[in-house]
């Protein structure tokens, strides 16, 4: 099944497959009051499954991450989960269009309350239901922060603009300027 | 108390009457240069024309930081001298991120030395040292040695040399991307991320932002996708095919499909068998050429069913695309040597079975036996 058009495949005298590209980074800071931003644009259509913009915390499904993810529940959402696999999050039903330029900006506060801020083509950030507390884990699954996948799953087809990650409920502006983004257009 | 951020540097000496030292820096260390350290020698030729060069093994890395404004004077001295000793002191840029620390050993100063007055603190009596650290595995320093409140930040296009990535491709179906500008195709090695070129502006382009294009797997399941004059290509009506066109590659593989006729309705046409169950993609690139209409159709093998109907009408070079059937998601992006690309994705109320044989049709002239006329045509994919 193929939602949407990704890029080209050159073939010769048989069909070609290309693989997924998986990407992840070494990432050492533990639970903490934090902000996660992802510019990217959108190369898929929402589906009943929820595709992984980034996570923090682990490569796949192992608990405790913090996930900002497309579709499922909300059209984006944040979601921090703990060691036994509970979960808070907070769902944005911005529209997920193909070509849009978005912002995903995700807090965790001290106390475990997720929030979403969700951007589009560079408009104004709209911000959804803050969750409930959920006491934040002493360490994350693993040391990684992943980007478009949970690995061989959960693949969210995108170009990723900037990625970046700080201590505290830090504003847009703040993760724009931070993220290195405010000079660029779009 | 520090006067900015929370970073130390603790060591264990069974000396000391404490479990574990902990220097709490005033601030994490400043005028941070990354540094390395590896035994070479080089020499030219007599006449220059060549240069050599000689390393012992692999050398280290380190780091080159400054500890400002101390005013912790003796227990400076004393983390000094626990590194001369060949203590291993632990640098955490932030005490708040307790799994952010570096085990290094203490390269320079060595003893005996002297803690100079801080430059901008000397009135108060503060002091300041430069240290020469190495991690004790002699690797890079990671990052987050700054201190700051920043964790992570990546840029599209920035190295990827601390990242984990993989995208294993074959030669015979390589990964592809847009490049800067107006978007020629190229082609990404194996395990090489793709920093694909896309506009802000418009589909129109020209292409101004990097980006680090991440995708699932996919199947093209249209064989030789951009070579129109083989045998799994099928001629039907009035319509002849050239080849050796300027293509969105920089290259001339690109094909012009004409319809000469107004009497019959020429197509070129391909049976490929669905990858994947659902709903499927077409895609091809096209350029404006004599036709002011083009069609991309997904078929069933008797072109009974049309499950998705794409129509191009050209107007001054610029397309319009619309979906007769089946969904299309965005306008079609601009790529390099007046090519676009058109993509349709069949219809959801009629999923295709994987497996399934589907009948894919480029047709350069209006849908129909009254039309006539060329269009451009490269790389065409079913997935």
């Amino acid at each position: 099944m193929s939602l949407t058009v990704s890029s080209y495949i050159p073939t010769g005298n048989a069909t070609g497959t290309r693989n997924r590209d998986q990407c992840s980074f070494p990432l050492t800071a533990i639970p903490q009051a934090l902000t996660v931003y992802a510019k990217f644009r959108v190369g898929n259509a929402v589906t009943t499954t929820q595709l992984c913009v980034a996570q923090l915390g682990s490569t796949g499904t192992t608990n405790p991450r913090f996930i900002l993810g497309i579709g499922s529940t909300a059209n984006y959402v944040a979601t921090l989960r703990n060691a036994a696999g509970t979960a808070v999050a907070s769902g944005s039903m911005a529209a997920v269009t193909i070509g849009t330029m978005v912002e995903m900006r995700a807090t965790i506060s001290a106390t475990g309350i997720v929030q979403l801020g969700v951007t589009l083509n560079s408009g104004t950030e709209a911000l959804a239901a803050a969750s409930a507390a959920l006491a934040l884990p002493q360490t994350w699954a693993s040391q990684k922060f992943i980007v478009g996948s949970l690995g061989a799953t959960n693949v969210n087809t995108a170009g990723y603009a900037a990625l970046a990650i700080a201590r505290g409920g830090l504003s847009l502006t703040r993760m724009r300027q931070i993220a290195g983004v405010l000079t660029r257009n779009g | 108390m520090a006067y900015f951020g929370n970073a130390a540097l603790i060591w264990s000496a069974t000396s000391d009457a404490n479990t574990q030292r902990v220097h709490q820096l005033a601030a994490p260390l400043r005028l941070v240069k990354p540094s390395e350290n590896l035994l070479a020698f080089q020499a030219d030729s007599l006449d220059r024309t060549v240069r050599d060069y000689w390393t012992v093994g692999a050398g280290a890395y380190e780091l080159l930081g400054t500890v400002k404004y101390s005013y912790h004077h003796q227990s400076l001295v004393d983390l000094l001298r626990a590194g001369n000793q060949g203590l291993t002191l632990t640098y955490y840029p932030s005490l708040a991120d307790s799994g952010t620390n570096y085990a290094c050993k203490l390269i320079s100063p060595v003893t005996p030395f002297d803690l100079a007055l801080d430059g901008d603190r000397e009135r108060f009596g503060e002091h300041q040292v430069e240290l020469r650290l190495r991690l004790t595995n002699q690797a890079p320093f990671q990052p987050l040695m700054a201190g700051s409140d920043v964790l992570f930040r990546f840029n599209a296009g920035q190295s990827l040399a601390g990242a984990t990535f993989t995208r294993a491709t074959s030669t015979s179906a390589p990964a592809t991307y847009a490049g800067l500008g107006y978007g020629t195709v190229t082609t990404a090695k194996s395990n090489k991320a793709r920093v694909d070129w896309i506009s802000t502006n418009s589909s129109q382009g020209p292409r101004t932002m990097p980006v680090l294009l991440l995708e699932d797997t996919r199947t093209n399941a249209i064989k030789d996708s951009a070579n129109f004059g083989t045998a799994n290509w099928t001629v039907a009506g009035s319509l002849s095919r050239s080849s050796a066109k300027t293509d969105p590659k920089g290259g001339t593989a690109a094909w012009k499909l004409t319809d000469a006729s107004t009497s019959a309705l020429g197509l070129l046409s391909q049976v490929a068998t669905v990858p994947s169950s659902g709903q499927q993609a077409l895609s091809c690139f096209v350029a404006a050429s004599t036709s002011s209409f083009n069609h991309l159709l997904i078929q069933s093998t008797n072109a009974g069913t049309t499950y998705a109907r794409g129509s191009i009408t050209w107007s001054s070079g610029v397309p319009t695309f619309t979906a007769q059937q089946g969904k299309i998601f965005s306008a079609p992006p601009r790529y390099s040597n007046g090519f676009y690309r058109f993509g349709i994705i069949s219809a959801s109320s009629a999923p295709l079975a994987a497996g399934a044989k589907v009948k894919v049709s480029l047709i350069p002239s209006s849908e129909g036996v009254g039309g006539k006329g060329s269009m451009l045509v490269y790389g065409a994919q079913l997935e």
